[in-house]
């Protein structure tokens, strides 16, 4: 039997805006094993990072408000917390690294006295004892003399290695989730794959499980197993990461695909989808990926569909209804 | 009059406060990975780029000097400041009185030293006072957004309409004069200042991605304010105290020459200046010498905020 660590239900959370509710992540559910590590790929608005903010209980409200759903760690559901038993749980059993790294860290405190915060914190231990610990943890990310180097500022630190300060800051109280929210995005290419190499590392030496959040399929493809594609505040798509890149059987997740630019085979023209993605709460009626798709027919246009069994995949599309 | 006058001109002043502040809030980013945050490093190189500045130097040596007549004024004078000698009334400046002697034959040098102690303890203790308050409502006002700033930018706002003076005499009105009233009472007129400016930066640094991060850590609210946001929002503060412990002591010497500060026979600058003003014309020394030493002191004081501003604004160096 899986120890699933995380669970959600059906989550729900809107925007209010000008009293106009609009639903950012319109019910999701999914799944996190001890250990696993899961994609969550979409573009802009779909609601990757809303679901994420969802999790930690860092929606602000107002304007944001989880309409409905649960949100179960250890089968405790975290949305009947209360703030103070959230911060118990928020960088100590679930942690967050974020987008950019280079404004992520508090430039007025060293590396050092950041890191030993959370510890002194949530671990209650002693200056010394964290400070021990905040060496180990960035040897951990291989940050080179890190003796030294807790004792500088943010500013005397690369973007990359900030990412691993960051990393080092979110996993040392051993969490057993770590949520990543496009934490490569704004580095460049070559430490995007040490950075990606580094989580991938410490996801088996650490045993911590990973949500990861990327809008690009092939950072997902290197690092999880499984994926779901999240349009317009739900999945579309939830299937292993083979069978993602094998078998991707909705339309949305071809799209992408497709969309890639390929290394190898003759040089052509980029894939794209055409049309612009819904705000959310646009479509009302019928399927959400019904203004972009080539395959629609009359009953996308009533009705959404329901995910599907396919293989080992589920896919929200009428086009396999059995 | 003369007390309007003074209002116009800490009016003034204000307003363009208020615009520096508005405006370093916006660069607050950029200032605090050049300034506060390479402490050590930057530390010596700080204090060579603020004392390369003459008004620096000038403005730092009036302060330290009056601080130290403030420290050692029974050292300084051998006539308490309180002793009436009254065969000696009037007398202009000689060995004996430097600065004379005033109504009641008192030194008016003695006076005036041990006045510096009053200005000085005004100043720091006023603004200390209303930065204290004036921090703490423009943190809460500028982190929790929303009906909390609301309402404290509505008290903000009333209370920045005023004019200075007149508010602080509206205050003394209804507690009655004396220093601790004063001192209360400026408090309650500077407070807004802080707050408009704190807020101000805490608006911008919310925003910031470390914000996001430390909320993320599971940190509260009261450490994320106080530890984290706060020591980001610092340097502009500094500056506005520097330029408001002037205008505390001109309030204070406004308020002493209306004679609803400092009440005999303890001697404050402005209310030596108004026993002074039955006199100007046969001992004009007794209001002229304390009129003298606010003029420094405002001017020691404004010369220093101006060149901490420039120090601590890397766009204004060079």
């Amino acid at each position: 039997m899986e120890n699933i660590v995380l669970e959600v239900k059906d989550l729900r959370t809107s925007f209010f805006i000008d009293k106009k509710e609009l639903p950012a992540v319109a019910g999701v559910s999914f799944k996190i094993a001890a250990g696993e590590t899961l994609g969550i790929v979409g573009e802009s608005g779909s609601g990757k990072s809303v679901t994420a903010f969802s999790i930690m209980g860092l929606i602000d409200s107002p304007p944001g408000k989880i309409m409905g759903g649960s949100i179960l760690y250890k089968g405790e559901n975290l949305l009947e917390k209360t703030e103070k038993e959230m911060r118990k749980i928020r960088g100590n059993k679930i942690s967050m690294i974020f987008q950019e790294p280079m404004t992520s860290l508090n430039p007025v405190y060293t590396i050092g006295k950041q890191l030993a915060e959370s510890l002194i914190l949530h671990q209650n231990m002693t200056k010394k004892e964290a400070e021990k610990k905040a060496i180990e943890m960035l040897k951990l990310v291989k940050l080179p003399s890190p003796e030294k180097r807790i004792k500088e500022y943010p500013f005397q630190f690369s973007g990359g290695m900030r990412q691993r300060v960051m990393i080092a800051m979110a996993l040392s109280c051993d969490p057993d989730i770590l949520i990543a929210d496009e934490p490569t995005t704004a580095l460049d290419v070559t430490i995007q794959s040490q950075i990606m190499e580094l989580i991938r590392d410490l996801n088996r030496k650490t045993g911590t499980a990973i949500l990861f959040i990327t809008h690009d399929l092939g950072v997902i493809a290197e690092l999880v197993q499984n994926v779901i594609v999240m349009y317009n505040g739900k999945i579309v798509e939830y299937a292993s990461v083979k069978d993602i890149f094998k078998t991707p059987y909705h339309p949305y997740t071809i799209g992408l695909l497709n969309s890639m630019p390929k290394i190898a085979g003759p040089r052509e023209e980029l894939k794209f989808i055409r049309g612009m993605a819904p705000l959310p709460g646009e479509i009302v009626k019928g399927c959400r990926f019904k203004t972009r798709c080539d395959y629609v027919t009359e009953e996308c246009r009533m009705e959404e569909p329901p995910l599907y069994e396919v293989g080992d995949s589920l896919v929200r599309c009428w086009r396999f209804k059995k | 009059m003369v007390s309007i006058n003074y209002d116009n001109e800490v009016q003034e002043m204000e307003a363009e406060a208020e615009v520096e502040a508005e405006v370093e809030a916006e660069a607050e980013v950029e200032m605090e990975a050049e300034v506060e945050v390479e402490r050590t490093s930057r530390y010596k190189e700080f204090l060579k780029y603020f004392f390369r500045n003459k008004a620096a130097v000038i403005g730092a040596s009036i302060i330290g000097l009056l601080i130290l007549c403030a420290i050692f004024a029974p050292f300084i004078t051998e006539y308490a400041y309180d002793k009436q000698e009254l065969s000696n009334m009037l007398k202009p400046p000689s060995k004996e009185h430097f600065f004379g002697t005033d109504e009641f034959g008192r030194d008016v040098f003695s006076r005036t030293i041990y006045g510096a102690r009053v200005s000085l303890t005004i100043g720091l203790v006023a603004v200390g006072l209303s930065m204290a308050f004036g921090v703490m409502m423009g943190s809460l006002a500028g982190y929790y957004g929303g009906v909390t700033d609301y309402i404290i930018s509505g008290i903000t706002d009333i209370a920045w309409a005023f004019p200075t003076t007149l508010l602080a005499i509206a205050i003394i009105a209804s507690i009655g004069p004396g220093l601790m009233n004063v001192m209360v009472a400026i408090a309650l007129v500077y407070w807004s200042g802080y707050a408009r400016l704190v807020r101000g930066s805490f608006k911008a640094l919310k925003e910031q991605e470390f914000v996001e991060a430390v909320r993320a850590l599971g940190y509260s609210d009261s450490r994320i304010i106080f530890r984290h946001i706060l020591p980001n929002a610092l340097a502009p503060v500094i500056v506005l105290t520097t330029l408001s412990i002037p205008r505390a002591i001109l309030v204070e010497s406004s308020l002493s020459f209306l004679g609803l500060g400092a009440q005999p026979p303890i001697p404050s600058w402005g209310s030596i200046m108004n026993s002074g003003r039955a006199y100007l014309v046969e001992a004009p020394w007794i209001a002229l010498f304390p009129g003298i030493m606010i003029a420094l002191i405002v001017l020691g004081f404004n010369l220093f905020g101006d060149a901490l501003r420039d120090t601590l604004d890397p766009r204004l160096r060079e």
